[in-house]
């Protein structure tokens, strides 16, 4: 039970961080961006490459410094890299939502090839920013951990009040709800649909920050996070804030039941499941209408 | 202040608008009236940059428009209160005053286009706190104003304001209306109601299958037989 308490919320604060940024493009813009797992990946290599380049300069061995700048170099990256993915290729085709996904899809690829073709098809390991192990409720687990579940819960509850209270965030909502009256408002929607796309991109940039040290990555990981991504937010409800971070939390305690009572190989299954359920009984998901909650 | 000239916008090969020539005064609150499908709401989509025209010019203050996105548009000073309010349903009644209010810079003036929309409509002072979705059809066309009006427009487009609503409401609005003209806001007003729109308004250019027919004051257009006839039913 203790264990499925702890491995459940890990769980669920890395889906938190993934679906929330897929669901707010989503419900922004009606834009499914397939290349979102894509952005995991490429932070992850961007953070691990800093920190082997940063590693061979002599004098320069302190680690948690070392991945705090390839943190932020990856970090930045991802940023401009979901501009430029607004700006490139979802703007121009974003009246055609297949335009937008098929491009997005074709990105994905890109990125995968991308980086077998800078470094190797190989995986590689990132050393966790946070050594050790700690204890909790007698369950023993690895620090990066706790790591990730505290900054899963701080982004996600500055993301939503930035969204909720803001004057950007309210441009977001705007935008989500109509995006011609909000013009009329003088909102510019294409910059609020690039803040979005920004935002998103930082959030799936810090699961791989956070997430990414203490784990295996390897040119195919988008496509696992993608597809999280995606299960999470059709079963909150897409384009719902709220509905992204309940599903998070409830996919997360359910695929750790599911690793618990019948194996963790059954359990990469369960998102499947669930879009295929949610899909065909509920198709607005849990919480979910096409407007930005 | 607002100057149209030789407009024409078509919906594939449907003609919306043709050589549409109209000049709005300042300090003027002027009001287009016409038969639904007429081309009013076109028009005003026009002016505000929601649809591209194919031909013409369309000038504001000096400046031509008519190239420019809608944000843009609105950031030079013109307000358009759409027809159905076109709200920000899932938000409430203070969200939407102040998404209204976007573009404005002043804060003290800010504070003086609030204090004037709760004067002109104080129930919207009352739901400040509700979502604008769960208000009633004339209290959503306040809130419509209102939004618009936070914008300090140097120009008001509104869009049929009294579309649906009941006798005594469209009343309040209108009188709303005169209000805002009191104030010194110009206005270009497309309303469906020719009997309202007439009563209120300075110059009245009458729109009908995409062109406009005729035009000038009150009472030239109430010596035209047809006008009589057709709009105001004597």
């Amino acid at each position: 039970m203790e264990e499925i308490l702890i491995f459940g919320t890990i769980q669920g604060a890395l889906l938190a961080l993934l679906a929330l940024g897929f669901s707010l493009v989503y419900g922004v813009g009606g834009l499914l961006n397939l290349a979102h797992g894509a952005f995991f990946l490429i932070t992850a290599y961007i953070v691990y490459w800093t920190i082997h380049l940063l590693t061979s300069i002599p004098g320069l061995s302190y680690y948690p410094l070392v991945f705090g700048i390839a943190a932020v170099v990856g970090l930045s990256s991802v940023v401009t890299i979901g501009a430029v993915t607004y700006l490139g290729l979802m703007k121009p085709l974003q009246k055609s939502h297949i335009g937008v996904v098929l491009v997005t899809f074709a990105m994905a690829f890109f990125f995968e090839q991308f980086v077998k073709f800078v470094g190797d098809p190989k995986t590689h390991y990132i050393v966790p920013v946070v050594p050790g192990t700690v204890t909790l409720l007698g369950i023993t687990f690895p620090a990066q951990l706790l790591a990730l579940v505290f900054g899963s819960v701080i982004l996600v509850t500055l993301v939503t009040l930035f969204i909720s209270k803001s004057t950007i965030g309210k441009s977001i909502r705007a935008v989500s709800q109509d995006p011609e009256a909000a013009e009329l408002v003088g909102i510019n929607t294409d910059m609020v649909m690039m803040t979005s796309v920004m935002i998103s991109a930082l959030l799936v940039g810090f699961a791989a920050v956070l997430y990414a040290p203490g784990n295996y990555i390897a040119p195919r990981i988008g496509w696992g996070y993608l597809l999280l991504a995606f299960s999470v937010t059709i079963f909150g409800g897409m384009g719902s804030i709220p509905g992204s971070i309940l599903g998070a939390y409830v996919m997360g305690y359910a695929t750790t039941l599911t690793d618990y009572l019948i194996s963790p190989s059954f359990s990469q299954i369960v998102p499947l499941i669930v879009i295929l359920v949610m899909l065909l009984v509920r198709p607005q998901g849990l919480l979910g209408k096409k407007r930005l909650q | 202040m607002l100057e149209l000239k030789k407009v024409y916008h078509y919906y594939g090969k449907a003609k919306a608008l043709e050589e549409i020539n109209l000049t709005v005064e300042d300090n003027s609150l002027d009001a287009v009236i016409g038969p639904n499908g007429a081309g009013k709401t076109t028009l005003l989509r026009a002016i505000s940059g929601l649809e591209e025209i194919d031909r013409g010019r369309i000038i504001f203050n000096g400046e031509r428009i008519d190239e420019l996105e809608a944000h843009e548009i609105a950031g030079r000073g013109i307000a358009h209160c759409p027809e159905r309010r076109r709200l920000f349903y899932d938000m409430t009644v203070m969200e939407n005053i102040q998404l209204g209010a976007f573009t404005l810079k002043d804060k003290a003036k800010y504070s003086k286009l609030l204090d004037f929309v709760f004067e002109i409509f104080p129930r919207l002072h009352e739901r400040m706190k509700q979502r604008a979705g769960t208000l009633s059809g004339g209290e959503q066309q306040m809130l419509a104003i209102a939004r618009s009006l936070m914008a300090n427009p140097k120009l008001l487009l509104l869009d049929e304001p009294s579309l649906g609503l009941a006798p005594k409401v469209k009343s309040r609005i209108f009188e709303a209306i005169l209000q805002i003209k009191q104030e010194g806001t110009t206005t270009l007003l497309v309303e469906q109601d020719a009997v309202l729109a007439m009563a209120v308004a300075d110059t009245i250019y009458v729109l009908e299958d995409g062109k406009i027919e005729m035009s000038g004051t009150r009472e030239e257009l109430e010596k035209e037989p047809r006008i009589k006839r057709v709009y105001l039913g004597i």
